[in-house]
């Protein structure tokens, strides 16, 4: 990496969390303010803080190789004074958004699969409708809580699970051999087409309904559970899991999205910045990933995410906040 | 791109339909904000009071705001912060209309698995469209 480039990426990384930490106390004084005489701030700036606060957390997903749904969730609801209602509702849109925006090139490119995503599709986006419903109907403080678990829990599934480019499918299952799941790519690294099948398609299945509960729940993208379903369990090759897992949100997030917009969860204020400062974000850190690829930007989302889990969890439980 | 690596035609066409759909859904978003934001039209519940009450539950909020639910806001289009729901209705309708056309494609082919499970899937999804499941309070 050069200098220019490592100057550049370490002013954002700190803009980025001065202004998070900026944020916590910011909103917690407005939601003070709030309550007892009206916030101070005009109302135009909320949207503003939104957009670019969203924006540096889109530049930050990117390079940090972690999806931006999931980090919106946890961060926006610990240190803006949204009811968590409206947040999820404007995660779901955030990850929509990005899964729609990025599904059209992955399919013509054969890298996201119609066939593999759409049983797995059908499974999550029901469960996520379910998830969706249960989420708005518990008390704040039960959904805080489980988010906060939830989101530990995604930190230690990152930390700890493996990948592979290529695993070895040695047979397919009945089910998928059934459905005609399966593929060829063009593995640019290797300069040849690889072929690849999936086994263990029946208990992937019964994971989805899982994957899809959370998402719902939450208003979580669900990438990080979605890859190494597809990847370790089922055998997709690596590049196909992590395009088919994309693909995979923008159905699974679509059906619980209804129901947060039915409801009135999906408030354009907080949702259109949301959509426009992560979609504007995500090009400007591809453009810096394609420079640069520190690693220890990762870890240090990852901590950051660790820590909005444990806010979180803390809030859910009254300790902090 | 081989013979072999070419995706189905099926994928090729819910793809050309889904970038269509959800690149006027993000274009009518923003569009729609921007209407909502310079108050270029009456609102139902004013811009500048609206962080007053998005620090409730929102149930509370739809009370005490008599913010639209489930379809009502498209019987009031006529309202800048109704015209945003718009880009945000066109996207999450993207996934079922692009359902819609390729299911042809499957039925012409005979492939029944598929054709029962994008069925379901666009029966699901309107479900959920249509508002009859909502939960909650």
């Amino acid at each position: 990496m050069s200098s220019r480039w490592r100057v550049i990426l370490v002013g954002v990384l700190l803009t980025a969390f001065l202004f998070l930490f900026q944020g916590t106390v910011l909103a917690e004084e407005a939601v003070k303010e709030a309550a007892e005489k009206g916030s101070t701030l005009v109302w135009w700036m909320w949207p503003l803080i939104l957009f670019v606060f969203t924006f540096l957390l889109g530049i930050l997903a990117v390079v940090a190789g972690v999806g931006g749904g999931v980090l919106f969730v946890p961060i926006v609801s610990s240190f803006f004074p949204f009811n968590l209602d409206f947040v999820r509702g404007a995660g779901l849109m955030v990850a929509l958004s990005g899964a729609l925006s990025a599904g059209p090139g992955l399919l013509k490119r054969g890298l996201a699969n119609l066939r593999l995503a759409l049983p797995m599709a059908l499974i999550a986006s029901s469960c996520s409708i379910l998830g969706a419903m249960v989420g708005l109907a518990l008390p704040t403080n039960v959904v805080q809580t489980a988010l906060g678990a939830t989101i530990i829990g995604i930190v230690i599934v990152m930390a700890t699970a493996k990948k592979s480019d290529f695993p070895e499918v040695k047979k397919a299952d009945a089910l998928s051999t059934a459905l005609r799941i399966s593929g060829i790519y063009f593995e640019e690294s290797q300069g040849k087409e690889i072929e690849w099948k999936i086994h263990r398609t029946p208990l992937g299945l019964i994971l989805f309904i899982l994957i899809g509960f959370m998402a719902g729940m939450f208003g979580l993208g669900a990438g990080w559970a979605n890859v190494p379903v597809l990847n370790l369990l089922l055998g997709a090759p690596l590049k196909i899991s992590v395009a088919t897992s994309v693909f995979l949100l923008s159905i699974t997030d679509t059906a619980a999205a209804w129901v947060y917009i039915n409801k009135g969860a999906v408030l354009p204020l907080i949702a259109v910045p949301s959509v426009a400062g992560m979609m504007l974000g995500t090009r400007i850190g591809v453009k810096i990933l394609a420079k640069a690829k520190p690693k220890a930007v990762k870890w240090i989302v990852v901590s950051f995410l660790f820590l909005a889990g444990l806010r979180a969890l803390l809030k859910g439980l009254g300790i902090w906040g | 791109m081989s013979n072999g690596t070419r995706p189905s035609e099926e994928q090729l066409k819910y793809a050309s339909i889904l970038q269509i759909v959800s690149l006027s859904g993000l274009a009518i978003l923003i569009l729609g904000f921007l209407v909502y934001i310079f108050g270029v039209l009456p609102t139902i519940v004013p811009v500048n009071k609206i962080p007053e009450y998005w620090g409730l539950r929102v149930h509370e909020f739809v009370e005490k705001t008599g913010m639209p639910t489930g379809w009502k806001w498209f019987v009031l289009l006529n309202h800048g912060d109704m015209v945003s729901f718009l880009g945000i209705a066109l996207l999450a309708a993207a996934t079922v209309v692009c359902m819609l056309v390729v299911l042809p494609l499957f039925m012409k082919k005979k492939d029944t698995p598929y054709v029962i499970i994008l069925l379901i899937q666009i029966v699901v999804l309107v479900l959920a469209a249509s508002g009859l499941i909502t939960g909650g309070h």
